[in-house]
């Protein structure tokens, strides 16, 4: 079964991408579970596949506002779909970077797949609970979900 | 130094070899063929040479031959040419003389040369003429015969005339041998006119005759030349023809196989190429369909962990070292069950199982190139899997079938709903938003109070194993209570436990299902299973006072055991009918927490009660009467009391008062005390007791009971707790 460890590599890789690109930590909520078919997401959404000695996914799901705000705080001058898009592309790439180099040899970690809405199908094992990691960047709230066999 | 005689040897016998084996192969037949048309051909083409010489030859000598005709009647005429001149005081005789010899000389030349053989200088265009072919005087032996006859008198009768040109002997003696050689030649000239002429036809004959022979042998070799190309043409096509067949047969029957085969196959080089000719399911094997020179590495790259890749280049790299032993390396193989992650549109990987094969291809240099088989084996792996998934939970569920089995069913459905009822209110907990510290200590507690409730169920239960995970989450709580700044994330590791739980409460539920759907009451179960306190005897009896009391003695026997106590516990005066649906929960805490705390607290070892002159075993007694409306609870230990002094120091050492606070306080202020969350006398946290959480739990009971309670205690005598709470009018279902 998952173990915290496992759950804190994609927390770390998520609070790394804000701290080195906002310049500001991202606060954790206390994490609960959450059933395959209870998964709901936000606007924008980042989902990871991994497999190997692990199976499932983790998505990143975001709303549209802070997204824009992200993509104004990193520099741009406007925030159009597409930077929005590209940004929860950074995120997840991020998150996925992250866990490559601390899950080894034997995980494979997918291409994110962005998706603005929701998702047609995720890959959720459906005996397995998920994790939620609900996180605030700025006044906005986000959510990451790890769902692991 | 290399010997340079030694390699050219060396490369000469490798061109013999080379050579020998293009005589010994196949295409012997092909080259004698065409060896022989080259053969035929250049037979012919000397031919031609040799027929273009004669024709030259014979043309000549035809010219020659009806020249001498010419010649012979020239004579007579130059003769009377002499005898006019010489006859003529005022001519000169000398030049018809010497155009008389020039043409007697030539004729004589030439009709020798044609019976003797001989060079002939100055005829033709000029060219000297070489007359050795005896045909023509073989054919015209008669004539050339008579000819020569004749011609021997012609010369001794023109010979005075001929002299004259070199030594001139005077007109009259001219004149005089003109005259003589005059009549010889009328005589004589038709003759040799008509000999000179059958001559030449001969010469002409033997020309046909000789350049028909020349063409029907030429005619001859061309037609064996042609035979000999239609002979190759036909022979060879023919065979060419049938080895295309053949050729197309087995490309045929290659692609057939390629096609069809379940299998992946193809030819793997040592640079990791995939070779051109490869089965069509590998195609669908890696969703690919241009594999063919794709680097093998490459395309499993995106498809497998790194660890399986640094496997396959290892592996592929020992098999192609010709050193080791392909048998020895074929039974190590480590790619016989290889998890292949295909790209899917959607999220994740479209996940199979492929079996990898190697067997090297040997020619006659040895070999440089892999066979690969791959077959897809994700059904069997996955039959595998879900098999060993069974077993593993199968074998978990025996686990957990013989640590439930000694439970009641009923029990056990309330224990399981209480418990998933537990857990999920964990998760609502974690779920609510919560940002500042308190209220993260808030929900800590909250969540504590579950699982001790939960804990304290599983004990009564006797159920170990949920027991001790219960346990285990207390012990995470309490490690966080402990900080003095709480974040989200430190909740992480409940999250797990909890997840866990509910996890085997999942298990729970389904193993109960089943055995619901077993009629038990036909099996004759032996009560050999490790049965704390309850025996399969209570399924039986399942009155309530009978399933308070086995659960309670349980409990008793479980937790007196743990702390190394003797008890008993006496229920005689409870009534459980008094209690309704609502409070039989709330009371069932209640008593669970006040037993756990009057052992672990009140009820002394055997040692200091024997010391104190009381009985070994302890006695526990718990009563449930009604008083009017209201109903009374009492709990009672015949332990050592409470010991004020142990709460002041507590008190004292949680900084919860200060001393000259706790010197003035009241008993009842500082047994409220004990009410208080974390507060325990305990030196560490037990299994049972020790975390401060059982009398908070029993105070939050007992306020959903809108219940009051009392205390009363004696040193070294007994501890007794009272709780009071209004009856509810119990539904009766008729």
């Amino acid at each position: 079964m998952i173990t915290e460890k496992d759950i804190e590599v994609f927390i770390d890789g998520i609070k790394h991408y804000f701290r080195t690109s906002t310049k500001m930590d991202i606060v954790v909520d206390p994490p609960y579970l959450i059933s395959a078919d209870e998964i709901t997401v936000n606007d924008y959404t980042g989902i990871i596949g991994i497999s190997g000695e692990r199976k499932g996914f983790v998505l990143v799901t975001a709303p549209a506002d802070m997204l824009r705000y992200l993509v104004l705080s990193l520099g741009e001058k406007s925030a159009t779909p597409d930077l929005v898009h590209d940004v929860v592309g950074e995120v997840a790439n991020t998150i996925s970077g992250n866990a490559r180099r601390s899950f080894g040899a034997g995980f494979m970690i997918s291409v994110p797949l962005i998706v603005q809405g929701q998702p047609s199908r995720i890959g959720a094992a459906k005996d397995t609970n998920g994790y939620v990691i609900p996180s605030r960047w700025n006044t906005f709230s986000f959510h990451l979900v790890v769902s692991l066999q | 130094m290399k010997n340079p005689f030694l390699s050219i040897i060396k490369g000469v016998k490798g061109s013999m070899r080379a050579i020998g084996g293009i005589f010994r192969s196949k295409y012997i037949e092909i080259i004698l063929a065409v060896g022989l048309f080259i053969l035929l051909d250049s037979g012919v083409l000397i031919l031609n040479f040799y027929t273009s010489y004669q024709i030259a030859n014979d043309a000549h000598a035809i010219q020659l031959a009806s020249r001498m005709g010419t010649l012979s009647q020239s004579l007579l005429h130059e003769l009377y040419q002499v005898q006019q001149d010489a006859n003529n005081q005022d001519a000169n005789y000398s030049e018809s003389i010497d155009i008389f010899a020039k043409s007697y000389r030539l004729f004589d030349e030439t009709l020798d040369a044609f019976i003797y053989g001989g060079d002939l200088i100055g005829v033709g265009q000029g060219q000297d003429a070489l007359l050795k072919d005896t045909a023509y005087r073989d054919t015209s032996a008669r004539v050339l015969k008579e000819a020569e006859e004749i011609w021997k008198v012609y010369r001794i009768k023109l010979k005075p005339i001929v002299y004259a040109y070199f030594n001139d002997p005077g007109r009259e003696k001219i004149l005089e041998a003109t005259t003589i050689a005059i009549d010889y030649t009328r005589q004589q000239n038709d003759k040799l006119l008509e000999l000179m002429e059958s001559f030449a036809t001969a010469v002409e004959g033997v020309a046909i005759r000789k350049a028909e022979r020349l063409r029907t042998i030429q005619s001859i070799g061309i037609g064996l030349a042609v035979i000999n190309f239609f002979l190759i043409l036909f022979h060879f096509l023919k065979r060419l023809s049938k080895s295309d067949a053949l050729v197309e047969k087995s490309r045929k029957e290659t692609e057939d196989i390629l096609e069809n085969v379940n299998e992946g196959l193809f030819l793997l080089d040592k640079d990791y190429i995939i070779g051109s000719q490869h089965s069509k399911s590998l195609h669908a094997f890696f969703k690919d369909d241009n594999l063919a020179g794709q680097n093998f590495i490459d395309l499993l790259r995106p498809l497998v962990t790194e660890k399986t890749l640094d496997t396959v280049e290892d592996y592929t790299e020992i098999l192609f070292s010709p050193r080791v032993n392909e048998s020895l390396v074929s039974n190590l193989n480590p790619l016989k069950q290889v998890e292949i992650n295909l790209a899917t549109d959607a999220t994740g990987f479209d996940i199979r199982h492929f079996s990898f094969q190697f067997s090297r291809v040997y020619d006659t240099k040895g070999f440089n190139n892999l066979l690969v088989t791959v077959k897809d084996i994700s059904e069997q792996v996955k039959l595998s899997e879900q098999l060993k998934a069974a077993n593993e939970k199968a074998s978990k569920e025996i686990d957990m079938l013989l640590a439930i089995i000694h439970v009641e069913n009923n029990m056990l459905t309330d224990f399981i709903r209480m418990t998933e009822d537990g857990l999920n209110n964990v998760n609502n907990i974690l779920k609510k938003p919560a940002k500042t510290t308190d209220s993260l200590k808030n929900k800590l507690e909250m969540i504590f109070r579950i699982a001790h409730k939960l804990k304290g169920d599983s004990t009564m239960l006797g159920l170990e194993f949920v027991e001790e995970k219960f346990h285990s989450l207390e012990a995470a709580i309490v490690v966080l209570k402990e900080k003095q700044a709480l974040t989200g994330e430190d909740f992480l590791p409940l999250v797990v436990q909890l997840n866990q739980l509910m996890s085997d409460f999942t298990i729970i539920r389904n193993l109960q299902k089943k055995m619901n759907a077993i009629d038990l009451s036909n099996m004759q179960l032996e009560p050999v299973l490790p049965v704390v306190g309850a025996s399969l005897d209570i399924a039986a009896d399942s009155a309530p006072e009978t399933l308070w009391k086995s659960q309670l003695n349980a409990l008793v026997k479980r937790v007196v055991t743990d702390y190394g106590k003797q008890a008993v516990l006496d229920m005689s005066d409870f009534d459980a009918t008094l209690l309704s649906e609502e409070q039989i929960e709330p009371v069932r805490d209640i008593i669970v927490q006040s037993l756990r705390n009057a052992i672990a607290h009140g009820i002394e070892t055997p040692e200091s009660r024997e010391n104190a002159g009381k009985p070994s075993e302890g006695n526990l007694k718990v009563k449930l009467t009604q008083n009017g409306s209201s109903l009374q609870l009492t709990i009672r230990d015949d332990g050592g009391g409470i010991d004020i002094e142990k709460i002041k120091s507590t008190a004292l050492a949680k900084r919860l008062a200060t001393e000259s606070q706790l010197s003035t306080c009241q008993s009842a202020s500082l047994l409220s005390l004990i009410f208080r969350q974390g507060f325990t006398t305990a030196q560490e946290g037990g299994l049972h007791a020790g975390r401060g959480v059982g009398m908070d739990l029993i105070k939050s009971r007992l306020g959903s009971l809108n219940g009051q309670f009392k205390v009363k205690f004696k040193a070294g005598r007994f501890t007794e707790f009272q709780f009071s709470f209004e009856r509810e009018r119990i539904a009766v279902q008729l």
